[in-house]
């Protein structure tokens, strides 16, 4: 059977499982508004949906749907690079990871990333909550999430 | 509201005492147990059960994909199967929902509804919840379950003003009353100490404020009323919001962060059953607590106290066993929380309750109401129900 | 007051590029066309589609069918489970307006096919069981009790193939979605009675041959003049078109094991049967699906064109 592995293994108590994994090979398609975000990245460029109507959401990162109205969203729009902190949290390990929901200048939704530049000690501090914070873009970004971070605004 | 001769009712239910393994059990075995004793319980004979829905939540654990083909056979109502029901860990609510739909409408009588989960299955649930996530907008940092409930924690804090050792009044509480509840995986108090010292899983959630890896099984039997043991159900809510993940956060309409997607579905269910004031008409309350922020949330979100304040009311004695409106008497998910299983457990835990059949566990019933809920996914769709008997 | 069908949509093609959540989310524009409704008009959504399909969690795109602020619940067993599902909830008095959305992408299971796993892990799959040998051993089973012969199946999947796909190559897999908007008083095609039924994935009687659990699911519904049915293996529909004597049309539209995307196929189906009701398709019969790897659990539907398509 493709895609499975099997092994017998004897568990601690004496019971006999049998190992396997269903490994189910998938394709998945990026919504193309998407891509066109990714490619904006290498530009240092950020971009939403603006879906349509006068009070159309604008929704970052870009998709090609508003699921609120349910209309198709075309309109590509910049946004940032501030923002606001809506809420944290902190993944602990030797190198403690700060992350972030930010909704950016002119978007209605909050996306999520890191925050860089915050000594360890101050990480879980409240104040964060509602900071004003800017998107940071690598030197050479590749198109991809790790081309930008949020550093606070002092 | 529905009148009363016309509602679906609860008529027996099952469950078995939840441990992280059950290895002389494979998933047939505990639905064909679970399934045979709720029917006694109902009072019936196999063969007047003429509906069968199966709740099953993802099954990467059970490394067995659509598990009705295999799991169902020899189940009472086999003959007569109306589906799988996979909303995630609602899926126990949302069947019993619809087992209770096809009742009130007479296209069936008498409805079991059952569910198993064997977590030790699979090496580890992160195959089987990183099913919830679209692979390119979750990128941008690793957003899970814990994570996902961390930044609802963090946001409730900023929110109220508070600490994070709120989040280990709840745990303390349902812990303290799992130790009377036969039923439940973990059976020993721990003090609020032992709760913020445990391990930081995703600042500002600590180990033990999260529910452990359950394996488990529960069965419900749906129908007209039949005896005096009988528990209605009033009604129902369902709500489903938006994933918390990338573009889908919506600050001011977010129902994520602030729990009013629990209104909202308990707003369905009282409208539904006809309740204008849940703090003076309910007796208790079985909550989804995954994650102690759940608990705060739904307590608030249920109407059963201000926003913000449900900690504080906790640690003066509210909600707990012994008061006016007990929430998770039984010990809840915090004592063991099967995925696929949970929310039948609740329906069984509200029904002895309501039936004063809940042993050490018993809560005082004046009212013969009570409220239970799930949450399914990555917190974006709710069930809430109201029982009454 | 029976439901009914007040709209209905579909995409079907043998594979479609890119992403599924744009086809989607057209065919529930259109079927809200269709219906002459808003999606804020829909109180609940129920969804049939495969978590291995789609490689996400079906639940936790609700919002990706419509489902955002509705009562919401996903069926992934079978269609005709779904139907029953959305037809109670609507008789029941619990929803005014459903929308029923299903879609796959089963062409990626001709590399992969993660059917496999839907067979027991302790005698089934060890012995080496996939949906390919299980639907033959039904086949041969079938055709060794003299009741189809190998060429009557080939025959009738080149049949099926040409109506759905205009030439007659045999065709299993392929990419789909359909969305049927569920209402009371609805003007499209309405459900009269439901017949169910089902076996285990290996009967305990031993029995493979599918006209018997159609003869139960179709006890107590009238002999209709017309029948459509949908089975993922084309001797699998064969066989229990012989359990209804005395259907005049068969699968007008092809069945569904020459155009299977998924546990939703059979929904195509019956939106195709609603859009003909009006341009002299058939005006009442039965619609079964045969859902499963052997057709072991049967709803069968039986239908009728709504009042303002009466004669």
């Amino acid at each position: 059977m493709s895609g499975a592995r099997e092994q017998v293994r004897k568990d601690p108590e004496g019971i006999e499982f049998v190992q396997a994994s269903w490994d189910v090979p998938q394709k998945y398609h990026a919504d193309p508004l998407l891509l066109k975000f990714f490619e904006a990245l290498k530009e240092k460029q950020l971009l939403a949906a603006r879906a349509p109507g006068e009070k159309g959401r604008v929704i970052f990162p870009p998709a090609s749907f508003c699921e609120v109205t349910f209309s198709a969203v075309t309109e590509l729009v910049p946004v940032g690079p501030t923002g606001r902190i809506v809420t944290f949290t902190v993944l602990p390990g030797t190198t403690p990871k700060l992350i972030v929901f930010v909704q950016l200048e002119g978007a209605d939704t909050a996306s999520a990333g890191y925050l860089r530049g915050v000594p360890e000690g101050e990480m879980t501090s409240l104040s964060l909550v509602g900071a004003p914070c800017t998107v940071v873009f690598a030197d050479e970004p590749k198109g991809d999430w790790s081309d930008f971070w949020f550093e606070l605004i002092d | 509201m529905r009148h009363k001769d016309d509602m679906a009712a609860i008529l027996g239910v099952a469950q078995v005492p939840m441990r992280t393994r059950i290895p002389e059990m494979t998933y047939p075995d505990l639905l064909a147990t679970v399934a045979a004793r709720a029917v006694e319980d109902a009072g019936l004979a196999r063969d007047e059960i003429d509906g069968l829905i199966l709740a099953q939540a993802p099954t990467a654990t059970l490394g067995v994909d659509e598990p009705q083909y295999w799991g169902i056979a020899g189940l009472p109502g086999a003959h007569a199967f109306l589906g799988r029901v996979h909303v995630a860990a609602a899926s126990g609510l949302s069947a019993v929902r619809l087992a209770a739909s096809y009742v009130a409408s007479g296209r069936a009588k008498r409805i079991l509804v059952v569910a198993a989960d064997l977590a030790d299955e699979g090496d580890s649930l992160r195959g089987a919840l990183a099913q919830m996530h679209d692979p390119f907008t979750s990128g941008q940092a690793p957003i899970n379950a814990i994570t996902a409930a961390a930044l609802q924690s963090t946001h409730y804090m900023a929110t109220h003003g508070v600490s994070e050792r709120i989040f280990a009044s709840p745990i303390v509480k349902n812990r303290l009353n799992g130790v009377g509840n036969p039923y439940a995986q973990l059976r020993k108090p721990v003090t609020a100490e032992e709760v913020l010292d445990s391990p930081v899983l995703s600042w500002p959630i600590k180990r033990l404020e999260s529910s452990p890896r359950t394996s488990g099984a529960a069965a419900v039997v749906i129908g007209k009323a039949n005896s005096s043991r009988s528990v209605r159900i009033e009604g129902f809510g369902n709500f489903a919001g938006a994933k918390p993940i990338g573009a889908e956060m919506v600050p001011g309409w977010t129902s994520y962060l602030d729990g009013s997607d629990v209104t909202q579905a308990a707003q369905r269910a009282y409208s539904a059953a006809g309740i204008s004031n849940p703090q003076q008409e309910l007796d208790f309350a079985e909550v989804y607590t995954s994650f102690s922020i759940f608990e705060l949330l739904s307590i608030e979100g249920l109407g059963l106290c201000p926003k913000g304040e449900a900690a504080r009311r906790i640690d003066a004695g509210e909600f707990h066993r012994g008061s006016r409106l007990p929430v998770n008497a039984t010990g809840g998910a915090t004592c063991g929380n099967p995925i696929s299983a949970g929310a039948l457990v609740r329906i069984a835990d509200a029904t002895a309750q309501l039936r004063g059949e809940a042993g050490d566990c018993q809560v005082e019933i004046r009212h013969g109401r009570a409220v239970v809920t799930a949450i399914g996914g990555l917190f974006q769709t709710h069930e809430v129900g109201v029982l009454a008997i | 007051m029976k439901a009914g069908i007040s709209g209905a949509a579909y995409t079907l093609e043998r594979q479609i590029a890119g992403g599924m959540d744009a086809v989607v989310q057209d065919v529930i524009r259109r079927a809200l066309a269709d219906a002459a409704i808003q999606l804020a008009d829909v109180d609940m959504v129920i969804t049939v589609a495969s978590d291995a399909l789609d490689g996400m969690m079906v639940p936790v795109r609700s919002d990706m069918a419509g489902g955002f602020g509705k009562s919401y619940l996903n069926i992934p067993s079978s269609s005709g489970h779904a139907l029953m599902a959305a037809a109670s909830s609507i008789e029941a008095g619990d929803a005014e307006t459903v929308l029923l959305v299903g879609w796959g992408a089963a062409s990626k299971l001709a590399e992969f096919d993660s059917r496999t796993n839907q067979f027991d892990p302790f005698y089934l799959r060890p012995l080496g069981a996939s949906v390919a040998t299980l639907q033959a051993m039904q086949e041969q089973s079938l055709i060794d009790q003299g009741l189809i012969s190998r060429e009557d199946v080939e025959s009738h999947a080149s049949r099926m193939s040409e109506i759905i796909w205009g030439e007659s190559e045999p065709a299993t897999f392929c990419d789909g979605a359909v969305a049927i908007v569920l209402q009371q008083n609805a003007a499209g095609l309405i459900f009269d009675h439901i017949g169910f039924g089902s076996r285990a994935q290996i009967p305990l009687d031993g029995n493979l041959d599918p006209a018997i659990w159609v003869e139960e699911a179709t006890d107590k519904l009238e002999n209709p003049g017309f029948i459509e049915i949908c089975g993922q293996s084309p001797s699998l529909e064969l066989r229990a078109l012989a359990a209804i004597p005395g259907a005049k049309r068969t699968n007008a539209h092809g069945g569904s094991s020459q155009g299977w995307f998924g546990p939703a196929s059979p929904l195509r189906n019956l939106a195709a049967l609603n859009a003909a009701v009006g341009e002299g398709g058939p005006q009442s019969g039965l619609l079964i699906d045969l859902a499963g790897p052997l057709g072991q659990h049967v709803t069968a539907i039986q239908f009728r064109a709504g009042e303002s398509h009466a004669a």
